[in-house]
């Protein structure tokens, strides 16, 4: 008993957690729409990026980085390697789940104008977790150095030597030299399993602290859409931030109130449960659709029918639509406009502030992004 | 800085050679760190190669060969000369392959179409497929002259 009793005194001493204060930090005020799934979307990328983390650390165990041996040691996780397949497949689908993921998350952040001020920096830090994730998407598919990887490397840092100054410098930092082959493998693997991993943590840290800082948006629900009720947003007049009075048609004072609940152990509940949902339709998909592997990569040729993750099918379709230099300088400003939005909807609320225009613009870029994507897909 | 903390002028040149200590030191770093990073790579060097003699291949026929790299090199007879057209493709650097039954070549990366000489018929390709320079010598012999590091 007394060995118990110093080893808990070690463990103060050691720790000197206070724990009210520990207390006090996990029952943060959660407001009441976070008990809608909608809503809750937000705690998923990081918890596929855990996975993805897990998962990937373990594949490294095998995975040799060179191109006489990367497809073969790929193929050799897939069907050799105890469980390779399944452990293959759950980081595949995760990574697919987790670009999902924040894209709902942002839709949902959008439509509710949760971006606005004085939330501007977080959108951004979202923005860069979306194109980390993409990137984090490609590098990792490249790795495979299957065929697809091969020319989606090519076509990758090509569509970066197009960028205006610095496009030379960046394909050839990105290939690590003037074409695709060893030197780009090696570069992709230390992206995909150092750089882009501790970017990744950075924003996430960052992205929690600034929500912490701000707390969780509070929304004003249109007159059907009681908290607790179910979800009801008027395209007329949409739900609005309370924090933000900028001429919207939305604003609310700050005298409005909306009950709240504590973070743990509600909120928390909410988020594990969300967490074994996402551990079974991992499972299932898995299953259903495990990680396949395509042809080895051959520089000499390119494949006649050649496309990149679903992801990548909006700008995939765009660039075939247009010149070269639309294509490229087009997408560059696209996501210009989608990391500097919040500046630009303040703008357009100055400058319009009786019309939602941001929200028809949301609107119309989800429905061309969908388009697009279907397009690709299905032609 | 606290209001009782009065700047002296030893605390302000002690704070001067700090930074600047600070910054040429993580400069230097960083200008290390950004040149290892960045590769460096040889001036491609001119090479003429020998293809085939000009007799076979009458107005009209092309023929195919493969440079160190072992990329494609299609060498047209356009009736007026030879041309040696590479089959990366403009756009975005995948291989356009040539499809006799329609004559035109076709980039299957973003659907980019060329013609017999290299021309753009369709698709976003911004400039015609690169040529490289031909020469035939004085017994017919077909060479084309490529850059290869």
């Amino acid at each position: 008993m007394s060995a118990i009793k110093s080893l808990q005194t070690w463990a103060k001493e050691s720790f000197p957690l206070d724990l009210d204060v520990l207390k006090e930090m996990s029952s943060e005020p959660i407001p009441y729409h976070l008990k809608r799934w909608w809503f809750a979307v937000g705690g998923t990328p990081l918890y596929l990026f855990v996975i993805q983390a897990v998962t990937g650390i373990m594949l490294t165990f095998y995975y040799v980085p060179e191109p006489a041996e990367a497809y073969n040691s790929v193929a050799r996780i897939t069907n050799e390697v105890p469980f390779g397949w399944y452990l293959r497949s759950i980081h595949k689908w995760s990574a697919n789940l987790m670009v999902a993921a924040v894209i709902l998350h942002m839709l949902r952040v959008f439509f509710t104008s949760a971006y606005r001020k004085p939330r501007e920096f977080n959108w951004m830090i979202g923005a860069g977790l979306l194109l980390t994730s993409c990137v984090f998407g490609f590098t990792g598919y490249s790795l495979i150095y299957e065929q697809i990887s091969y020319w989606a490397a090519v076509v990758g840092t090509n569509i970066a030597e197009a960028t205006p100054l610095i496009g030379g410098w960046l394909a050839n930092f990105a290939r690590g030299g003037p074409e695709v082959g060893a030197n780009t493998l090696t570069r992709f693997f230390v992206f995909h399993i150092g750089v882009l991993p501790t970017v990744m943590v950075i924003l996430l840290v960052l992205h929690v602290v600034q929500i912490r800082l701000h707390g969780v948006t509070r929304l004003r629900f249109d007159e059907r859409g009681e908290p607790g009720v179910g979800l009801s947003i008027s395209v007329s007049a949409p739900v609005t931030p309370m924090e933000f009075r900028e001429g919207s048609a939305g604003a609310a004072t700050k005298e409005e109130k909306s009950p709240t609940f504590p973070f743990y152990p509600d909120h928390f509940y909410t988020e594990l449960i969300i967490g074994l949902v996402l551990t079974f339709l991992l499972t299932i998909l898995t299953l259903v659709a495990p990680a396949h592997l395509g042809e080895p990569a051959n520089p000499l040729v390119t494949p006649e029918h050649i496309k990149p993750e679903w992801y990548f099918y909006a700008t995939f379709r765009w660039l075939k639509l247009t010149s070269f230099a639309i294509g490229v300088i087009g997408t560059m400003i696209f996501v210009l406009v989608f990391i500097f939005w919040p500046f630009i909807d303040r703008w357009l609320v100055r400058r319009y502030p009786a019309k939602e225009i941001s929200f028809w613009v949301g609107v119309a870029g989800f429905a061309i992004y969908m388009i697009f994507t279907l397009w690709e897909a299905f032609v | 800085m606290a209001e009782n903390e009065k700047q002296t002028r030893r605390s302000f040149l002690a704070r001067l050679w700090m930074g600047a200590g600070l910054f040429l030191s993580y400069g230097t770093a960083a200008f290390y760190g950004f040149s290892f990073l960045s590769p460096r790579f040889r001036k491609p060097q001119p090479r003429r190669i020998l293809v085939t003699s000009a007799d076979k291949l009458p107005p009209g026929a092309t023929t195919t060969f493969k440079d160190l790299s072992g990329r494609k090199i299609v060498l047209v007879n356009s009736g007026s000369g030879f041309i040696a057209l590479s089959t990366t493709c403009t756009h975005l650097g995948c291989t356009a392959y040539w499809v006799p039954e329609k004559s035109h070549f076709f980039c299957p990366c973003h659907d980019g179409y060329f013609d017999v000489n290299g021309t753009v018929i369709s698709g976003p390709p911004p400039r015609p497929l690169d040529k490289f320079e031909v020469f035939v010598d004085e017994n017919d012999n077909v060479f084309v002259e490529m850059r290869e590091a």
